[in-house]
């Protein structure tokens, strides 16, 4: 099978879609002309054109809320932000429009939007442009939220998410773009609210997602050499609809749990999987929950700073060995 | 001006064929004439959605309506006219003071009164509420509680009708207040811009009533020039006497054509007022004198085409009294039935969240 | 009463600006009313003969609820009496305060079945996971689960994750030991015979009311340890429900102690010295071969009786008491006893004890001569039948064979026994028994 970046996947599956279907079309700043301050859409104007490809002016209200117009109205938009930190000025079209006109017009209209971009920290970008949102925006019903990890996984889902009714907000992991994985050449889409076991074990259970998720593959090789510890790692990938089961029995297995997310800690993903956990697993429980998140800081600008602002791999061997009641050094 | 439309080709706006007739008002330019029996027509409709309005602030009084009532009361003249203009296909989309709306595009106002109740037979179900009045099949959008925050989707219905090339516009009704706002900038901006590749038939339809809510134009507007404020996207724009149904309907067929032939927005500015508050809740009305509303009172559309009608000989003054008990008859129907629908059951709760195959997911 | 605001719930009339009789047209102010936010007047809806006032000033009147009643052609006025009234234009809706009342008691029963139903639940559990301590034994929902459905008696299992928490390791270490302690004869559902008075005890064992902490200055409030519990709780179930008869004997142990002496220069080389309480603990365990009924444990089918000798040794420790076994200690030599002995302790102290160390004794051998205690009865562990209770060595003025003064080392042997079990003829039988062997040491050679 082929092996591409993340990037190339993404690009891909909106290139294969955008042709399959005349309805898609793509909307945000400099994805055009400039193919992209990510290069995700690069060279798609060429080929589609400015009416399809639209270079919008710097308006991420406006340009989101004329998104959920146009998707009211038959088109299919993929609307990019350029960074996910830029949403919060296109809130009010997202939450307050795209999740609900659906449900306040009885059912009448359909928003069959995706709005995708970079997400997470990791690169030095300081406060205002490092925020992880899964838990902001899967808290609203009539949002779908995907973060997927792989690209494998960018690809299909991305055609999932285009094809889907639904208004999707599609977290892809900033740090990642440059990942290789395999990706098959065709049109495929993998489901929401499924869950992807990464890595499988017997001892503790790791549930993550974003680029924790890699993360927590590396911690649990050094479980293994160091502490003949075998971590079970899991990818969420998908937080609305989410993938209660997998978890469940995962943790029916390993009898203990770690929750590792890059946000922060209060009402975060990582305290959803925890109440879960203690729902649906309470008698198979050996030890409580542990989550690991980010500092309770904005993040920093020096490297030292925001290296120790997010989740690292001792925080999570710690918890793992913890949960075991093993030393922890 | 010639009789078809290109683009609908279909049958072409009824009022273009007639030919002018003395009784007929002054127009703009002199082509656009309406005959009377269309006149009394329209005048009929604008008093149905007065008398509807005020079944619909007696029952907030009530209790029978629940949360927010933007009535529009007063404003008959700005709806009436710009619906008439309107084309099958066409969409419409406006704020929170959307009754009119759905009346006048065909919607069966018993639908209308029963989403106000709240109630399973309401237009959406109950599940929207006087503010989410939507009619898609006929075109009505919508209905949004937001100010200025429609306006960017109303841009974006223009610009997928243009992608499709339907030959369809879109009304898109706002208000003084929302000018204002960050969300109409961007919008209009986005209008101007696409419209130069013909990308956005839109019409904007500024329904100047004077007052953001309490405060008025002058005190929160640094420009008070609604309709100049356009010029800064590129958009051409008039102004109207709101209050004067025949000028509204002359501007209306003239720009609706305007807009469906460039593809490219247009603005009307229509100075109106509303002589009710602007919500229910707003009893006092601190913002305007009693001196304010009476004079205003004397402008009222109805009152105008009334005297207009009468005038020409069209109606007498027992016609406007019977009329009007026809009309109130009709909403008596219209309230009854409301009243006596049931509310909407319980599983209505979860549907209509998500689209397709996710239609009930998050049911616990 | 019209709404006039969202919020409104209610409104005061202050004073009617019309008289009952007056005619009124649409628009005219009729009355001055209060809300929570501020006073106004409202206007008749309709115009007609105001007929009926049904609300008086002073009065608060809810939304939607008549106030008066404007009588138009051709209308009756309805009979007053004293609620809203019907017909007219501003009547209420009577239905809809009704149907709120009736949703609302629907949801109080509602409730009040749902705590209902969750009441047996809680009830028919016997929480076998220890009962007498469920709730203060601590452990992981798993081991809970693991001990309900393997019956285990969670307080006598230890706990090594933090304070003391029983984990999953320590269940699955003591199930695959095949001696985990179980629930059998304590509070089980399953045990026909005394369940009622078991649980009964169980309930039973904190007093029903203890005192509030006084909080003085001067005083400290120490939360008791799982052990201290455990344990508080064990003896109090014993006390409760052994019959216990004591028995007494006086031991000469000068014979003993010079063999002891002799031996323990022989064995010097092999770095092992014989302590007195070896010598007291294999007389206990030899003498039972010929009392066996004391060498029993109570179980909730009858007395089961033992052919090896089990004999747990109560070891001190801070945190409290722990009773590790020698196994068939009445066929175990000296060396063996003592070297057992000392590693048992040892280890005790360590908190180094595997469950199956600890736990199935038949016997207890309580030593606390060290101490200096002349004489003291101990309590006996359940569900064993005895404990014999090992007193200090106090060298006393005695007579010989011959009548003659002479000092002699005494020590005090006190048993308790269950008298379920035996009766103090056996009891006092076994004693006697006991002080032949220590008075003639040769005899633990045999």
């Amino acid at each position: 099978m082929p092996e591409k970046t993340y990037r190339d996947a993404l690009k891909e599956a909106m290139r294969q879609e955008m042709k399959r279907d005349e309805s898609v079309i793509l909307m945000g700043e400099d994805i055009g002309v400039y193919g992209g301050t990510q290069l995700v859409t690069d060279g798609l104007i060429d080929i589609f054109g400015p009416k399809r490809v639209v270079d919008t002016p710097i308006a991420e209200n406006g340009f989101t809320g004329a998104a959920v117009g146009m998707a009211m109205t038959g088109l299919r938009p993929v609307v990019e932000m350029m960074t996910w930190n830029f949403s919060f000025l296109a809130a009010d079209a997202i939450i307050q429009h795209a999740a609900k006109v659906r449900y306040f017009s009885g059912g009448q209209v359909e928003v069959p939007l995706v709005i995708r971009g970079p997400n997470g920290g990791s690169v030095q970008l300081s406060a205002q442009h490092t925020h992880s949102l899964e838990n902001f925006y899967a808290a609203f019903p009539g949002l779908k939220v995907i973060s997927p990890v792989t690209p494998y996984d960018v690809k299909g889902m991305m055609l999932g998410a285009i094809r889907d009714p639904n208004a999707v907000i599609f977290l892809e992991a900033g740090a990642l773009y440059g990942t290789k994985g395999e990706v098959p050449d065709d049109e495929y889409t993998v489901p929401f609210g499924e869950a992807r076991i990464a890595r499988e074990g017997d001892d503790v259970t790791l549930v993550s997602y974003g680029r924790q998720v890699n993360l927590c593959m590396r911690v649990a090789d050094k479980l293994e050499e160091e502490d003949d510890i075998s971590a079970e790692v899991i990818d969420l990938r998908s937080l609305r609809p989410f993938d209660e089961e997998t978890i469940i029995e995962s943790v029916k297995k390993t009898h203990r749990a770690v929750a590792v997310q890059e946000q922060w800690r209060w009402f975060g993903v990582a305290s959803e999987v925890a109440a879960i956990i203690q729902d649906k697993a309470f008698d198979y429980l050996d030890a409580p929950v542990k989550r690991v998140s980010g500092a309770e800081v904005p993040a920093p600008y020096a490297r030292n700073l925001e290296l120790a602002a997010f989740p690292n791999e001792d925080m999570v061997a710690d918890a793992a060995r913890l949960v075991l009641y093993q030393e922890v050094v | 001006m010639t009789a078809e439309n290109e683009r609908t080709g279909d049958g072409s706006v009824e009022t273009q064929e007639e030919p002018r007739e003395e009784t007929s008002a002054e127009s703009r330019d002199g082509t656009v004439a309406v005959d009377d029996d269309h006149l009394l027509d329209l005048y009929k409709k604008m008093v149905l959605i007065r008398v509807f309005e005020e079944a619909t602030q007696r029952g907030f009084r009530q209790g029978k309506i629940g949360g927010y009532l933007h009535v529009y009361t007063g404003q008959e003249a700005v709806a009436t006219g710009f619906i008439d203009a309107y084309q099958e296909g066409d969409r419409v989309i406006t704020a929170y003071r959307d009754h009119p709306f759905p009346l006048l595009l065909g919607s069966d106002p018993k639908e209308v009164m029963a989403e106000l109740y709240g109630k399973r037979t309401g237009i959406v179900k109950g599940k929207g509420g006087s503010m989410h009045l939507f009619d898609v099949e006929r075109g009505f959008y919508g209905g949004y509680g937001i100010v200025g925050q429609h306006i960017p989707l109303g841009v974006g219905i223009g610009y997928a009708l243009a992608y499709k090339e339907t030959g369809e516009i879109i009304q898109l009704y706002l208000g003084d207040g929302a000018m204002n706002g960050g969300p109409f900038l961007e919008a209009a901006n986005l209008a101007g811009l696409w419209g130069k590749d013909g990308m956005c038939p839109c019409l904007f339809i500024v329904e100047n009533n004077q007052y953001g809510m309490g405060t008025s134009v002058a005190r929160s507007t640094a420009m008070t020039d609604l309709a100049a404020k356009f010029d800064a996207f590129g958009v051409e724009h008039e102004k109207v006497d709101g209050m004067d149904l025949e000028a509204v309907l002359e501007v209306a067929h003239r720009a609706t054509e305007q807009v469906r032939e460039t593809g490219k927005p247009y603005a009307v500015e229509a100075l109106t007022y509303r002589t009710a508050p602007h919500g229910a809740a707003d009893f006092f009305e601190k913002y305007r004198t009693k001196d304010e509303v009476q004079k205003w009172r004397q402008r009222d559309p109805i009152g105008l085409l009334e005297h207009k009608l009468i005038e020409r000989d069209v109606i007498s003054e027992d016609d406007v009294e019977e009329i009007r008990d026809e009309m109130q008859e009709t909403i008596s129907e219209v309230t009854s039935f409301a009243d006596e629908s049931e509310e909407p059951p319980l599983e209505e709760l979860y549907t209509d969240v998500y689209a397709g195959q996710d239609e009930y997911m998050g049911e616990e | 009463m019209p709404k006039m605001g969202d919020a409104m719930e209610e409104g005061t009339i202050v004073k009617w600006l019309v008289s009952e009789g007056d005619e009124v047209s649409e628009g005219d102010a009729i009355a001055e009313i209060e809300t929570d936010k501020a006073s106004m007047e409202i206007e008749a809806e309709d115009s007609g003969t105001l007929a009926q006032f049904i609300a008086g000033e002073g009065d608060d009147v809810p939304v939607g609820e008549a106030i008066a009643f404007i009588q138009g052609e051709g209308e009756e006025v309805p009979e007053r009496d004293g609620s809203a009234a019907e017909g007219g234009g501003e009547a209420e809706e009577e239905t809809e305060e009704g149907g709120d009342g009736q949703a609302q008691a629907q949801t109080a029963t509602e409730t009040e079945e749902e705590a209902a139903e969750e009441q047996p639940q809680a009830g028919g559990e016997p929480s076998g996971d220890g009962a007498q301590t469920d709730g203060q034994v601590r452990a992981s929902p798993i081991v809970r689960r693991l001990a309900r459905e393997n019956n285990l008696d969670l307080s006598r299992i230890e706990g090594s994750g933090p304070q003391g928490r029983i984990v999953e390791r320590d269940v699955r270490a003591a199930l695959e030991s095949g001696e985990a302690p179980t629930t059998d004869g304590q509070a089980e559902v399953e045990a026909p015979e005394e369940p009622q008075q078991e649980q009964a005890a169980q309930q039973q064992i904190q007093p029903a009311r203890l005192p509030e902490p006084t909080e003085a200055p001067g005083t400290q409030l120490m939360e008791p340890t799982r052990m201290q519990r455990v344990i508080g709780e064990r003896m109090t179930e014993a006390k409760q429900h052994i019959p216990h008869f004591y028995a007494t004997v006086e031991v000469e142990m000068d014979a003993t102690m010079a063999l002891r002496k002799q031996l323990n220069e022989q064995l010097e080389e092999e770095g092992l010295k014989l302590s007195v309480n070896d010598f007291v603990m294999k007389a206990c365990a030899v003498a039972l071969r010929d009392y066996p009924n004391l060498n029993a444990i109570y179980t909730s089918k009858g007395i089961e009786l033992h052919e090896k000798v089990d004999l747990a040794m109560a070891v001190a420790l801070d945190a409290g008491l722990i009773t590790p076994v020698i196994k068939d200690a009445a066929s175990k030599g000296l060396a063996t006893i003592s070297r057992e002995s000392k590693d048992l302790a040892q280890r005790a102290r360590d908190g180094d004890l595997a469950p199956d160390e600890y736990q199935g004794g038949t016997i207890t051998v309580s030593n606390m001569g060290m101490f200096g205690v002349e004489s003291f009865t101990a309590i006996i562990n359940p569900p064993q039948a005895a404990i014999v209770a090992v007193s200090g060595i106090v060298k006393r003025p005695t007579y010989d064979e011959d009548g003659e003064l002479a000092p002699a080392s005494m020590m005090k042997l006190t048993l308790s026994g269950d008298h379920r079990i035996a009766n103090g003829r056996d009891g006092a039988l076994y004693m006697a028994e006991v002080k032949r062997i220590l008075e003639n040491p040769m005899l633990l050679m045999v």
